[in-house]
């Protein structure tokens, strides 16, 4: 407890310090309240939107949990499909890579050009952003094995398939949690990104359609509590999954995760 | 005669091996390894020892001789570091290669547990790998080598990590197991007072190429008091094989 104290203290008197500053500095300079409002402005409008800051919390948040869900299965079974021979990876490999270098916010409109407006766009933004750090990672836990014990199994005539599920699965394991955490972080950017391009609209707004109006219609005090709220809620998901992942490591007794 | 070639458990024949690079690695490499024999397999580093056994395994192809086992005979395999898996219990790990091979789980769970007591871990069955001590941890990979019952034993310099004292307690284990178990063993290793003290045979291997430089009996029978580490006989017989390695040494 006096450790986590210790942990969190430093930051929350920075935190402090730099907020009074802020308050300090809009009132004492007059700056315009569309420009940058005080905190304290802030937090009143914040709390007087709860509900709609809240419900586009909720909106945001299926969208990413969505695409975390999607790049969780499809990375892992990517990662089971390129570790199967040197020659998929040697072709695939540089593709998946490209994927990653391409900036999303250049392929989001795309996306919502394809798959219209909506949730599943929002969903394919926040999975293409998130998918690669398990893809990799499972790829690295999938064929990074000690050939002593690839003897081993061979030596015991394993199937493929027996290789896979007692010995490649396992191993990759601390790896795949390894990407998800930082997959986590990813996916609520990769949601508020597609809600830019493809937001529901004024009845169902999520986090980054509520940054992109309010932008707009100068509402410069609920911005700046949307902003807030888009960084808990990627704290949040961050904080769970790294949760999560911790639980599922000291089940599993494995070995510190590689990253 | 008759009767020895009779109990001819593995046979090889003029052993070649060449790696893909044109490496040269053995040549012309016979053996006959008996029911119940030790044979040590001592040479210069790199000279092909580690081969010689992948190739026994069939981990390897041969490029050149014939290795004849009986494929119903059965092979285990001691690695140089105990390569045991992580997110197994020791249990769990030593009855592996049993569930590889579809053996029934009651069956191969009461194997495991028979054999880790006669190395002495019964009552850390259920811990992890990462809870033992390196000793135990490489007794958990020799019970896990013998656990569907092989009659030969292949071990790659299995206690070439471990302090003196853990390793002759497990010279003198091992002695133990094959008197119980009745296995054939393969051993490489570098020091020469451990294959002096386990063997019935030493083997001398040349440098790369590694051929058989010479053939040394060891005629202590099965039973070994830790005493005979230190007897005359086992001494000069230390000395003689030494004398052969350094005459090789490059």
């Amino acid at each position: 407890m006096t450790r986590l104290a210790s942990a969190l203290l430093p930051p929350l008197a920075s935190l402090v310090v730099l907020v009074g500053l802020w308050q300090v500095g809009v009132v004492v300079f007059d700056v315009p309240a569309f420009l940058v409002p005080s905190p304290l402005a802030v937090a009143r409008t914040a709390w007087e939107s709860r509900a709609e800051l809240l419900a586009a919390m909720g909106t945001t948040l299926a969208g990413a949990l969505a695409g975390f869900a999607a790049s969780l299965v499809v990375g892992t079974l990517g990662a089971i499909v390129f570790a199967q021979a040197r020659w998929i990876r040697a072709s695939l490999y540089p593709w998946a890579i490209f994927l990653q270098t391409v900036p999303i916010v250049a392929i989001a409109p795309l996306i919502v050009l394809w798959s219209g407006p909506g949730f599943p766009s929002i969903v394919l933004v926040s999975f293409l952003l998130s998918v690669f750090p398990i893809l990799s990672n499972g790829v690295e836990g999938l064929t990074r094995i000690d050939p002593s014990l690839l003897e081993l199994f061979r030596m015991c005539r394993a199937a493929r398939w027996q290789e896979l599920l007692f010995l490649r699965l396992p191993h990759s394991v601390p790896y795949l949690v390894a990407g998800a955490r930082v997959s986590a972080g990813l996916t609520v950017i990769g949601a508020i990104v597609g809600e830019f391009f493809a937001g529901y609209g004024v009845e169902h707004p999520g986090l980054g359609y509520l940054v992109q109006m309010t932008a707009a219609q100068m509402k410069t005090e609920l911005l700046f509590a949307s902003v807030g709220a888009s960084t808990l809620l990627g704290l949040g998901v961050f904080l769970l999954v790294g949760a999560v992942s911790t639980l599922l490591l000291a089940r599993l007794q494995e070995p510190p995760s590689p990253h | 005669m008759e009767t020895r070639s009779q109990n001819v458990i593995a046979s090889l024949e003029d052993l070649g091996h060449v790696f893909p690079d044109g490496t040269r690695t053995l040549e012309g490499v016979s053996l006959a390894l008996r029911s119940r024999e030790f044979v040590s397999l001592v040479g210069p580093s790199g000279c092909g020892k580690s081969t010689l056994l992948r190739l026994v395994a069939g981990l390897l192809p041969c490029s050149q001789g014939r290795i004849v086992v009986d494929p119903e005979e059965g092979i285990g395999f001691v690695f140089q570091s105990p390569v045991l898996l992580p997110w197994r219990t020791v249990l769990d790990n030593v009855a592996l290669p049993a569930e590889l091979l579809g053996t029934a789980r009651g069956v191969r769970r009461r194997r495991a547990a028979e054999l880790l007591e006669t190395v002495g871990l019964e009552r850390v069955g259920e811990r992890f790998p990462a809870q033992l001590s390196g000793g135990m941890r490489m007794r958990v990979s020799i019970a896990r080598a013998l656990s569907t019952r092989p009659k030969i034993l292949l071990m790659d310099e299995p206690f070439a990590a471990l302090d003196d004292l853990t390793r002759s307690r497990l010279q003198e284990e091992l002695l133990a197991l094959r008197a119980r178990e009745g296995f054939s063993t393969l051993f490489v290793t570098h020091n020469i007072s451990e294959a002096v003290f386990l063997s019935d045979r030493v083997l001398c291997l040349s440098g790369r190429p590694a051929r058989v430089r010479a053939d040394i009996a060891i005629p202590f029978g099965e039973v070994r008091d830790p005493l005979l580490r230190t007897d005359a006989r086992a001494v000069s017989l230390v000395r003689e094989i030494g004398r052969n390695l350094s005459e090789v040494a490059p």
